[in-house]
Formats: structure tokens, sequence, C-alpha cells
């Protein structure tokens, strides 16, 4: 992330604000404040204000809110996919395998308004496919692919563009199947990656990816980002995929 | 053997001594009819059977035969045609007879010599064409029964005919009688005529025949005063019309037909002469009151299918006649109850379509009728169509609210429902199952709106129309968001439970992440207000006595304090954050209004924090340099005490 490199006090206020995204979790706390004031009597605003922001660095602060929240910031979309792994781990543990419509309505339980295309996006990932909506996906496949696609979403949205921009150069009839050439594929993402500021994982373990093979398909570079436990623990919510499902008997029960 | 019905008829005794014989071998088959009192004045008539005589066919084919003996020549300037002679003494003995039946004649002879002839016979035999009798100006009596004739021709000249057979031929048009006024009997059964005409003239006819033909309807019948038989019998009648015109039709004869109502022979109720009908063989007789309305309406009747009508039978008919119309428009109402029922109901469906598929045309979609309807059966209540919620805010809608049980939705969004199920507990209290069919549910977070209803014991949810059956979970879900209804029955299949065990072990999570996730207040915010006052009591005297300071101890108690309160058959907190908005609902302006102005106040803060932190940037930047002047100034102005002094003075004397 650009701004761990910088020292907090070296930032401009505007900077320091935008790089927490203080603002917007300054006006979502002061909305609910005035929800909810009618509901509680005991209320205290600026002990409402400190539990608050406990809960968001605990990452507790984003069941049943709108979408438009819960994308505000990496944090936020980490800390969801901590709770979808969390709610329905039971489920992958039950084994069953679900559609793509059904993983989407699972998480419409818990955030009403969640759109239907990022979860279409992970489903691509795990299919290799153009979505046939009717595929059966078991929960860790699921819970990996779209932990990458919504955290990294513009991220990814953008290197889409570029590879089919490379494959169009190449006059590729099928750029899923043929790929493109490592090489330029990567000197595009760096360049992409200097030119703008999307959250987006790291650098070493997208080389390390793409130069696996000379050509690289689109979805081949998905999957190796989203299997990667170095960019799985660098979001830092789930565990290792092999032991996404195992219940947590050491690990504190309320964080 | 019958005889033919104006048998007794006398005749002019001498030409016809023997016209009272039988004879064995069938000829026309004229029913047998028991009235032997009809007497014609004219003293004409006609027997079926040509009497003089009569042997069987003989087997010589010139010469003398048996019977009428006569003598067959072969005519030199009309090569193949016959003619016939008749010995002087046979002329004598029948002047005005001759029978010619069974002759193997294929064409018409010329008869030589019999200009007086009133009786001809030609029965049997294999003749095409009617031909060379136009010299029989007296002919009275002509019999071509059984030939091979295929038109009626060559009889323009009998104007004095009185009885013509031309049953059992291959006819097929009936014309060219147009010189027959005299006519009395005309027999044209076991043809192939197909239509009733050019019979109009025949004022005189008495008995028509024509039976075993291919006629469809029977009308037409204008001009024939004196018709008192008319035999239609093994037609494909299927009308019979104008016969009440006829002032004289005493026995009409229409079995083996394909008249299929009253309606087919109305007519005849106009009829004050008929005496006797046949009917049987018609589909109309199938009819459970045919006897009835025909005595009915029939007043001179006196015998229907052979058998007699009798006073009792028609008083009974007319009352018979009277309930059978009552039923009939008791039929026809509820006929168009039922019709406009299924027009509704697909009008109901036609518009679920249009909503669903996003075409702006269906095809056979009303849009000006109704489209929408309700009906009750049993104890089930059923709408169709969206339109038809409206019914459930009036109060006539339901004659009986507290028997209802059920509820059948279909064609229905099911986002137009939600907002009624509040209304549904308390309009129908006995409530205890609901039905979706062809909702569009499509999404796990509508069944969260069922929550509403606050009991139910089954609910359906049908797999047509909604999506939402296609995903394997939902029954589970339904069952944990529902839990403290204890549903009894989902589709139709009973809850088991291993069902319940599952569907906690599914997404208990759910549950745990709201208590999890929500501070106090927003898990108070959740909770109804009668019960968040209970709660919040409870909760106060707890705290007072436990002495929370800690929010985290606060909810704590709060979680506690509402799993003790909660009444059976309410939901629990962490189950009730689980909520559904339908989209149709915008946010209210309230809540926009508090965003705006929290987002403008939080924007104010957010500048004077940042100009505040520039300020105090741009002095760290320059405090240095300014302490440092600061302190070289006063220590340069220390070292020249005097001269400092001295300047101060100065600048003070100056001002």
């Amino acid at each position: 992330m650009s701004s761990e490199s910088k020292d907090r006090f070296s930032q401009t206020p505007e900077a320091y604000l935008a790089s927490h995204h203080i603002v917007p979790h300054l006006c979502h706390a002061l909305s609910s404040l005035y929800t909810l004031k009618d509901s509680d009597p005991k209320l205290q605003p600026f002990r409402y204000l400190s539990d608050y922001f406990a809960r968001v660095s605990a990452g507790q602060h984003v069941l049943h809110q709108d979408y438009a929240y819960i994308s505000t910031s990496p944090h936020n979309r980490a800390s969801f996919v901590k709770l979808l792994w969390r709610t329905y781990k039971s489920i992958g543990n039950h084994g069953d395998l679900l559609t793509a419509k059904e993983y989407h309505a699972l998480i419409q339980l818990l955030c009403a308004d969640f759109p239907f295309t990022i979860v279409q996006s992970s489903a691509r990932i795990i299919l290799m496919d153009d979505a046939i909506s009717d595929c059966l996906m078991a929960f860790q496949d699921f819970l990996y692919a779209f932990q990458v696609q919504f955290c990294f979403n513009e991220f990814l949205n953008a290197c889409r563009e570029l590879y089919l921009s490379l494959s169009a150069e190449k006059g590729n009839s099928t750029p899923r199947l043929e790929g493109v050439e490592s090489s330029k594929f990567l000197d595009g993402i760096t360049a992409l990656l200097s030119n703008n500021t999307y959250h987006h994982p790291s650098i070493r373990v997208i080389h390390r990816i793409l130069s696996k093979s000379q050509k690289a398909s689109f979805y081949t570079y998905l999957l190796g980002i989203a299997n990667s436990d170095t960019i799985n623990s660098s979001v830092g919510v789930l565990p290792k995929k092999s032991q996404c499902l195992e219940t947590e008997n050491k690990s504190v029960k309320s964080d | 053997r019958k005889v033919y019905g104006v048998g007794s008829l006398a005749f002019n005794s001498k030409a016809f001594p023997n016209f009272t014989d039988s004879r064995p071998s069938s000829r026309s088959t004229f029913s047998n009819t028991p009235t032997q009192s009809l007497v014609n004045t004219t003293g004409i008539a006609a027997n079926a059977q040509a009497a003089a005589g009569g042997g069987s066919a003989a087997d010589e084919k010139s010469g003398c035969l048996p019977g009428d003996r006569v003598v067959f020549a072969e005519s030199p300037s009309a090569p193949g045609v016959p003619i016939v002679y008749r010995l002087p003494e046979e002329k004598a003995a029948n002047p005005d007879r001759l029978n010619l039946d069974r002759r193997r004649l294929t064409i018409c002879p010329i008869l030589e010599g019999e200009e007086n002839l009133r009786l001809l016979n030609f029965q049997h035999n294999s003749i095409g064409r009617i031909q060379h009798l136009s010299s029989l100006r007296r002919l009275i009596f002509l019999d071509l029964y059984d030939n091979r004739i295929e038109e009626i021709s060559g009889l323009s000249t009998l104007s004095s005919l009185r009885v013509l057979m031309l049953g059992k031929n291959k006819i097929s048009k009936i014309e060219n009688l147009n010189n027959l006024l005299k006519l009395d009997v005309l027999d044209l059964h076991g043809n192939q005529i197909k239509e009733l005409e050019n019979l109009n003239h025949l004022s005189e006819l008495r008995v028509l025949n024509l039976a075993g033909n291919q006629l469809t309807k029977a009308c037409n019948f204008l001009g024939l005063t004196s018709l008192t038989e008319l035999n239609l019998r093994r037609n494909k009648i299927q009308y019979v019309g104008e016969l009440d015109h006829l002032p004289k039709l005493l026995r009409l004869f229409l079995s083996y037909n394909d008249v299929r109502s009253f309606d087919s022979i109305r007519c005849l109720g106009g009829s004050q002469s008929l005496q006797e009908l046949a009917l049987d063989g018609n589909p109309f007789t199938s009819e459970q009151s045919y006897k009835q309305i025909v005595i009915d309406q029939l007043t001179s009747l006196r015998q229907l299918d052979l058998k007699k009508v009798t006073d009792d039978e028609r008083r009974m008919a007319s009352i018979v006649v009277r309930k059978e119309e009552e039923k009939k428009k008791e039929c026809t109402k509820a006929e168009a109850l039922k019709e406009r029922r299924r027009v509704a109901i697909q009008n109901a469906e036609k518009r679920w379509q249009l909503d669903n598929a996003d075409q702006t045309t269906v095809a056979g979609y009303d849009n000006g009728g109704l489209s929408h309807y309700t009906e009750v059966e049993n104890d089930t209540l059923r709408l169709y169509g969206a339109s038809a919620l409206d019914g459930l805010d009036k109060n006539g809608l339901v004659a009986n609210v507290s028997s209802i049980n059920h509820i059948y939705f279909k064609f229905i969004p099911y986002d137009s429902i939600v907002p009624h199920f509040p209304k549904l507990r308390v309009r129908f209290p006995a409530l205890q199952g609901l039905t979706f069919a062809f909702s569009s549910i499509s999404s796990l977070k509508q069944l969260n709106s069922l929550t509403t209803i606050r009991r139910l014991d089954f609910l359906t949810i049908s797999p047509e129309g909604n999506p939402l059956t296609n995903f394997s979970l939902w029954k589970y879900y339904l069952l944990y968001r529902l839990s403290h209804f204890n549903v009894r029955k989902i589709n139709d299949a009973d809850v088991t439970m291993t069902d319940t065990i599952v569907a906690e072990q599914l997404f208990s999570s759910l549950g745990a992440a709201t208590l999890q996730h929500f501070d106090v207040s927003r898990l108070l915010s959740i909770l109804p207000d009668t019960r968040r006052k209970q709660v919040l009591t409870q909760c106060d005297t707890l705290e007072q006595k436990k002495q929370v300071k800690q929010s985290e101890e606060r909810r704590k108690l709060l979680i506690a304090a509402e799993a003790k309160n909660r009444p059976t058959g309410t939901e629990s907190m962490n189950v009730a954050a689980l909520t559904y908005a339908t989209q149709c609902r915008p946010k209210s302006a309230r809540t926009a209004s508090q965003h705006a102005v929290a987002q403008q106040l939080i924007d104010d803060i957010v500048t004077s924090a940042i100009s505040r932190q520039n300020k105090l940037a741009a002095l760290e930047k320059v405090w240095n340099s300014v302490l440092r002047d600061a302190v070289r100034t006063a220590v340069h102005d220390y070292r020249c005490l005097h001269t400092t002094v001295d300047n101060a003075l100065s600048l003070l004397h100056d001002t």
C-alpha cells in the first residue's frame, strides 16, 4: 500500500484522511447516531463513537449495512469477507455445493443490496468460463475467489481490460484460451499500478504467478491470485485454504 | 307382406281386378299403416304389385314368356332397341296393364300399339334411362323400382300419371316432374338424392317417400298442400323446416337421421295436423326429456315412435319441460360465471408474464379487462392477480372470515403481498397456512418478511414461478428464520426434527453474528416498541445492581435480559435483525436528510480541522526563523542598551 511507505506525519491532512477513509466512517457513525438515539435513552454520543471505532478496528462493523458502506475501504471489504467465512462455515462443513445465485442470496442476507456482478465474477474465476449460472461450487473455492474479487475489484477489472486489449493487439480469436505474453502482461500491470491508486496484491506475488509460464491466460492468472497463500495472508482475514473449514478451537471467540 | 297405405282405395275396378293380390317378394318398402279407411274420391289407386298374370322372371330371353306374354323383336331402323309386341288376344285380355318385370331389360323398349296403357311395370330390370314412353298419354301408374336409372327424364308427356315409383335406382336429383301435376304418390326411396327441390308444384301429392337418400335438410315444402305422409327415414337430416305450412300432414317419419335437438324440428310445433311422428335413431332421443319436450310442443300428436300419447303424459310433459328450462338457465348462468373466472385468471397470468418477461406485449392480454379474481373454496381464499390484493382491505370480501384457514396467492408478485402480511393475521384470525404460486420469489432475504405474519402452521412455495425453490438450502433457512413459528409443514412435507436441527446448524452463526456486530443501541432498535421498554427496564434494574460501566458488559446484560423476557412465539433478537425491505419502499426522507446533515457537519469539521492543521504546519515552518529573529533582535538590543533606550524614547516623543 502506498501509504504504508510514508510516515503519517509526512502526509498532507487530506491524504491522511483519504487513506484511512476517516470521513466516510465519521459520516456513517453520525447517521447511525441520529437513527439510534430514539431507541436507547442512555445513548451517549462520545461513548458511542469510541465503541464505533473499536468495532471498526475489530472488523465487526459490516453486518447489515449498505453495500456502499461496505465497499468503502479495503478494511471494510476484508472484514466482510471474514464475516462471510464465519457465518457460512457451517454450510461449507455440511458439504452442500451451491450455485452462484444461491451464494448471492446468502450474501444478501448479510448485505441486502450486494450486487450480483461481483458474485458472478467470482464464480467465473472458479469455473473458468462465462458463468454458466447453474454450475455448483464448493464453499471454500467460492470464498477464496470471492475474497480476491471483492477486495481487489477495481484492480482486477483494470487487469481484464488490459488483457483484452493485449489479446486484441495480437489478434487472438479466443483470448481466454490462448493467453498473452506473460512479460507483456506484467509490464502492463506495472504501468497500471504506477498510474493509478488501486488496492492491489503484492507485485512480487503477481510476478511469481506470471513467470510460471511464457503465456498466461486471464483465468489462470486470477486463479493464481485466488489460491496464493501469500496474498491471502496479506489480506489477513482468512486462514489457509486447507484449514478454513476447521472449527476454531484455539482462536479467541469474540474478536 | 306390407300393403301400400292407400291400397284400400278403390280402383276403377275393371282394369285391375287382382290388385289386392299379395306378392311374397319385397317391392317398395312403404310402411304399414293401420288406418285403412282412406278413400280417395278420384277412385284411382295403385298397387305396388302389378297384379296381372305374374310369373317369376323368365329365363328365356326371347320369344313367348310365361306371365305377360310378349314378343320381343328388334326394329331394323333402331338397332339395339327392343320392341315389344303383344298378341292381339293378350292385348284384348289386359288392354291397360303391361307387366315387364325381370326381363333383363337394359333399355326401355318401344311399346308397339299400347297407347291405352294405364299401368306399366318395369320392376327389377337394368334400365338406365326412361325413354319411349311419350306415346302413353293415359298412363297413371309407372313402376321403375329396382333399375339403374340415373336421371329423372322422359316423363314430360305423362300428364295423367298418378303414381310414380322410382325406388332403388341411382337418381341424384329431383327434376323434370313439371308436367306431372296429378301426381299422387311419389316414391324415390333408395336413391342418392341430396336436396329436396322441384316438387313445389305437386299440389295433389299425398305420399312422398324419400327414405334411404342423402338429404341433410328437409325444407322447401311449400306447395305440397295435399301431403299427408312424408317418409324421410335413413337420411342425414339435421334440420327440418316449413312443415307447419302443410295443412294436411298426418304422418312424418324421421327415424335414423341426425336430428340433434328440438330446435331442428321446431317447425313441427306449428303443425295442427300432425298425428304420428317417428324420431327413433336420432341423437335427439338420447336427451333426458326428449319425449316430454316433443309431446309438450306438438299438441296434435297421438303417436310418438309407435307409442300412444296419453293425456296424463301430456300434462306431465309440460311440467317436466318447464323444469328443464329452468335448469338450463341455471346452467348457462353457471357457465357464464365459469367463463368470467377463466378469463380473469388467464388475464392475471398474462399480466404476471408481462411483468416478468420484460416484454412490451403479451399475446392475448386484454388491457381493459379484469385481470384479477378472488374466490373462496371451502376454507381456502384464492387470489389471482396483483389487483386482487385491493380486495383484502374491503370488508365485504369474504362472508365468513373466521372460517378461512388457508390463503392461496397466484400470479401476484411477492413484493406486493408483503405489505399486507400484518393485516392478514388481523383479518383472518384462523389463518393457518399460505401458498405462493407464480410469485417471483427469488431470494432468501424475501423469506425474512414472513415474520410479520406472526404465526403459521404450514407454508407452500410452489416451484412454478418461484426461482427460490431451485436453491438447495431454502427450506432450512426458512426453518431457521421462522423457528419461533414452529411450522409443521413446508411444501406439503412434514417438518422433521432432523430438519430443524440441520437448519439450526447451518444458520445459527447468522444470529450469533448479529449479537457480535451490533452494539447495544442497535440491538435495542431492532426490537419492537413494547418489548424494548420491557427489556430496558429489566436491564436498568440489573445494571444498578451490578454497577456496569463498560458498554461491553451492558451489552451482555441486554442480551441476557432479552432472552429471559421473550414470550413464546416471538422471535429472538438475533433473528429479528434479518429483515426484508422491499425495493419499492424508498429510503425515508428523514433518513436521507439525516445523512445529509451528518455529511455537512463532518465536512465542516474536516475543513476546519484541515485549515487548522495547515496553519499549524505553516507556523511550524516559520517558527524557527521567527524565534531566531526575535532572540537575535533582543540580544542585539540588549548589547547596545543605551542606543535602544534612546531610540525608544525618541519614538515616544514623535508619536
